[in-house]
């Protein structure tokens, strides 16, 4: 048994490896050129020239791109002189926001391109060797495919990322070689990317927690024993940073503020300015695959990886709790920090992948394998889970008026989204559709009469006044993660908007409760009001207030005080229509958490409070639990509410990607979005069963939750 | 345990709730002080809850023709209440109906009808425009002389409406008679009540609340709805008040005529908000009950 594990084991690793490097080979021979590809091919080619020339000290003068520290800069250049590639003619230096260039030199091209293919694929066989499945993940992984197979800086520091944490893990937090090994891998990371000093700081985290656990220490005067290895190790990556990083010797603090300043100056650069991203950004890129270069990557499994990230993720923290760490704090410092861009996210991808592999063990594989087992052994589930049905004839005469109403009313129209979703019907071949074409062709298409035609999410209708089957390929591209940016927007709306209002509400409610206090009834009474108005009134005078021209906020606001505009700032949006959702919203959780707050006996409180209950006590232990079964099915209907809200983004007009599948749906749907009906069709689909995945994970976390919905 | 705070606290709190109620009324507040704006503008240079020389001009205009179209306030709002009044009265009667059975009878597939409501209700209103339109738009009504297209009508509307609201109806009257105690039912079948008996004798009065907010939250959907309408009407005499207050605001917010659409607005939300605000206790009973078993 073990050794078929272990065969097991080796075997996955092996293929985790094949499968990136061969993932990664396809991707060197046909990615287009990137940005910043050029000046690191520059960089490599200015080292390699001077190794030509015996000029060994060129390490120490040159660093081109001097914003990001020499290391990866330095491979390639080795990697070029090693292979003894002539360096008769330097590509030219171009300005950093220069687009990408037409063409660059063979054999540098795929020969720098090989190599980060190389050193990331030794990434995944590292990160496979302590769970082969994550590795397989990471292998995979469209962005983790597409930045370590271009000549850019990523590849290295994330394999000298895993390498630290995997070196750290077998030191077991004791101070022995591995320790001191993961420190030089750290501080190697460092050296490649500064943004990979996240790994270093994980690992600090986790050894100070190790630490503390061990031996907490006894007051300040102990903290020594405490903080001397933490600190000790903290200079072994500094050491090898400054070590890997040549161009520091001659001046290492003036060349690394000089570093530093152009740091800063990149973040304010007019590309970060006009890509304009809100500070979610990384996780609308985590939630899909590459959007670019179709063909090139063959799976795109991304958003699923981040799905399963995010069940596994508890699992992660209670056994790999460094991992979870580096998950947590890249995260934070993604979301918070100001540029934005896609390769950034190659500093958390193994910690993610890893919380997949996580999740997808917890989630499926076991719940499945415990299901064979079970059944190979003849325990099969008793034969009374069957449901028994003595009523149905007496159930048909009630049921009949209002099944009747749900076929021809509800799942009728959603049979038909459903074909409309399968073929290219629009506003052009609306007479044909609305004449049953929709049913010939989708007939056609399912006997496999009719070769599907091919159909973008987001492009122009087809000039046919016919309509076409056009397949699957709309739901495909959704479920694969193509409007993953108005998806993440959509499920953080939802958490967002109800959080606030959840919150809002219960505190009113608890203010409002609290014995004593003057003049509850007329407040509440008060508070009610905006849930009394109709959502798209609301809506429009909150517009009149934030518009950027002539709402109120801009007038009443002294004339040097300039607004973010509404339009171009996402971040000012998003406050702008939590406002408007949370002042329209709060009421009704109000109202429900006062009914709940009824219910408990001041009895049950005074008792508490006898035996030293605090308020904190008091609210975790008395008041949640007993609100909670009210709360929670107001809950649902905001939830669900705000998932498919309307309105609001109609009416306030909010820029693309901030926007609900039904407000997106809709426009696609009108003659605004040029009448896409079958597009509009596929993303209704499309949220129906996001929603339903919603709720059913909503029913896992509450049990309350299964019984709103199921009851 | 004494019944006063310290003062300080009361104070704190008071400050608290002041502040809470003062966010919630600012932007009616302004609304109301719009409406009453003569001036009519686009950018008023000060807030002030009375603007000088207020009047009731905007509110008169609204009455007798708030539209370009030839169509005064209350035929508007005749439409708006037959819409509204009609999807409220449909969904309830058919979902009282339905939930009956959900929730007393045991019969085949009751798990997966009940869970394909519960599917259907997660569907954006929206959603189901395209597909009703087709349909209804294939309908024609021809009886003696009364002869129209049922998709370019308030009934093919209401039917439309119906579809996102009966689902709710359903779902949540289930939720609210499944906490209401079989064995009532049960002591009045023994006492030799028929089955209808003990339905309209028993059940429906109990659930009295929860049928006034299902149909409430029914009315209100037609109430408000403007989107479908616009898809679906074309002949101003079947305009409702939410499409004409839509209508009202144009591509830019300067064209809009910010008196009339402020007093429209409030007379809009007006009758709905007196429901709300006296049937509060219904509505909150209504709509979380269903869950405490």
């Amino acid at each position: 048994m073990a050794n078929s594990r272990r065969l097991l084991y080796i075997l996955g690793v092996a293929f985790a490896a094949a499968a990136a490097l061969g993932l990664r080979w396809r991707a060197v021979t046909m990615l287009p050129i990137d940005y910043d590809e050029d000046d690191y091919l520059r960089a490599g080619q200015i080292y390699a020239a001077g190794f030509a020339r015996g000029e060994w000290a060129i390490v120490t003068r040159e660093n081109y791109r001097f914003e990001h520290p020499a290391l990866a800069k330095l491979m390639y250049g080795v990697v070029f002189a090693l292979a003894r590639l002539p360096v008769d003619s330097i590509v030219v230096d171009v300005p950093i926001v220069a687009a990408p260039a037409n063409s660059l030199p063979e054999p540098f091209l795929t020969g720098g391109r090989s190599t980060s293919a190389v050193i990331g694929a030794l990434q995944v066989l590292a990160l496979a060797l302590l769970n082969p499945l994550a590795g397989l993940f990471l292998a995979i992984h469209t962005w983790q495919i597409k930045y370590t197979s271009q000549i850019m800086l990523d590849a290295l520091p994330s394999f000298f990322g895993v390498l630290a944490v995997l070196l750290y893990v077998r030191s077991q937090s004791n101070w022995n070689a591995w320790l001191i090994l993961s420190a030089g891998a750290a501080g190697l990371a460092m050296a490649s990317k500064y943004l990979h000093a996240v790994v270093a700081v994980a690992i600090i985290a986790d050894y100070s927690r190790v630490m503390y656990n061990r031996r907490p220490p006894a007051g300040w005067g102990d903290a020594g024993r405490w903080l001397g290895p933490i600190a000790a190790w903290g200079t072994v990556v500094a050491l090898a940073f400054f070590l890997a990083d040549p161009y520091l010797w001659p001046d290492p603090a003036g060349r690394l503020l000089e570093s530093a300043g152009a740091v800063t100056f990149t973040t304010t650069n007019s590309n970060v300015e006009s890509a304009n991203f809100p500070f979610w950004q990384p996780l609308v890129w985590l939630s899909g695959p590459v959007p670019w270069h179709a063909g090139v990557f063959v799976l795109a499994l991304d958003l699923y990886i981040s799905v399963l990230a995010v069940l596994g993720f508890p699992r992660l923290w209670r056994r790999h709790r460094v991992f979870a760490l580096w998950l947590v704090i890249a995260l934070a410092l993604l979301l918070v920090w100001r540029t934005k861009w896609p390769q950034y996210i190659l500093v958390l991808t193994a910690p993610l992948c890893l919380a997949a592999a996580e999740g997808f063990s917890e989630r499926v594989w076991e719940p499945l394998s415990g299901r064979l087992r079970r059944r190979r052994s003849g325990r099969l589930p008793a034969a009374g889970e069957r449901e028994s049905a003595p009523d149905t004839r007496r159930a048909i005469p009630w049921l009949v008026p209002g099944l009747i109403g749900l076929l021809l009313l509800t799942i009728f129209p959603l049979v038909c989204q459903f074909a409309m979703s399968l073929t290219d019907f629009n506003a052009l071949s609306i007479k044909d559709g609305i004449s049953g074409g929709v049913w010939r062709e989708v007939w056609l298409g399912l006997t496999f009469q009719r070769t599907p035609r091919a159909l973008e999410l987001f492009s122009r209708p087809s000039g046919s006044s016919a309509v076409h089957f056009a397949g699957p390929g709309l739901l495909l591209q959704l479920f694969f993660g193509l409007g993953s940016n108005v998806l993440f927007f959509n499920v953080m709306w939802s958490a967002l908007s109800v959080a606030l209002q959840a919150a809002l509400g219960v505190s009113a409610a608890l203010m409002l409760d609290r014995t004593g206090v003057r003049f509850r009834n007329g407040w509440r009474v008060i508070f009610i009001l905006p849930w009394a108005i109709p959502e798209f009134v609301g809506a429009l005078i909150w517009l009149r207030i934030f518009e950027p021209d002539y709402g109120w906020l801009t007038q009443s606001l002294p004339a040097d005080v300039v607004l973010p505009r509404f339009f171009d700032d996402p971040n000012f949006a998003l406050i702008c229509l939590l406002i408007a959702a949370t002042w329209h919203g709060f009421p009704l959780i109000m109202l429900a958490a006062t009914a709940g707050l009824k219910l408990a006996p001041r009895e049950v409180y005074d008792a508490a409070a006898m035996d030293g209950a605090g308020l904190w006590a008091q609210l975790r232990y008395i008041t949640f639990p007993l609100l909670w079964p009210l709360l929670a099915p107001a809950i649902i209907i905001r939830s669900i509410f705000a998932f498919n809200q309307f309105y609001l983004f109609w009416v306030m007009q909010s820029p693309f990607p901030l926007t609900t599948f039904a407000t997106v749906s809709y426009f696609m749907f009108s003659s605004f979005g040029g009448g896409q009906y079958a597009v509009s069709a596929a993303i209704n689909i499309f949220t129906v069963v996001v929603l339903i995945g919603l709720i059913l994970w909503f029913n896992r976390v509450s049990k309350v939750g299964e019984g709103v919905t199921y009851a | 345990m004494s019944d006063k705070l310290p003062l300080g606290k009361q104070m704190l709190y008071q400050a608290i709730a002041l502040f809470i109620a003062f966010t919630v009324l600012f932007p009616i507040m302004w609304v109301v002080s719009l409406s009453l704006d003569p001036r009519d503008l686009s950018r008023p240079p000060d807030f002030r809850l009375i603007p000088p020389g207020a009047s009731l001009k905007a509110y008169s205009e609204v009455l007798s023709q708030p539209t370009a179209n030839p169509v005064t306030f209350a035929e508007l709002a005749f439409n708006s209440l037959r819409l509204a009044a009609s999807v409220a009265a449909v969904s309830v009667f058919i979902g009282i109906l339905a939930a009956y059975s959900f929730s007393r009878f045991e019969f085949k597939g009751r798990r997966s009808l009940m869970l394909s409501v519960i599917t259907v209700l997660m569907l954006p209103s929206v959603a189901t425009v395209a597909p009703l339109f087709v349909m209804l738009n294939r309908l024609n009504v021809d009886i003696g002389s009364i002869e129209f297209n049922l998709r370019n009508s308030l009934w093919g509307v209401g039917l439309a409406l119906t579809s996102s609201s009966l689902p709710f109806a359903i779902w949540n009257l289930k939720g609210y008679l499944d906490t209401i105690p079989k064995e009532l039912e049960e002591a009045a079948r023994i006492d030799g009540a028929s089955p209808n008996q003990v339905f309209f004798l028993i059940v429906l009065p109990l659930a009295v609340p929860a049928l006034a907010v299902t149909g409430f939250l029914g009315f209100l959907s037609g109430w408000t709805e403007f989107v479908m309408s616009w898809q679906f009407l074309s002949n101003p005499k079947d305009f409702t008040l939410a499409m004409s207050l839509w209508n009202m605001t144009g591509q830019f917010s300067g064209d809009t005529p910010w008196s009339k659409f402020s007093a429209m607005a409030l007379m809009v939300a007006l009758p709905v908000a007196m429901v709300y605000l006296l049937l509060q206790k219904y509505i909150v009973g209504g709509l979380t009950v269903g869950s405490v078993k």
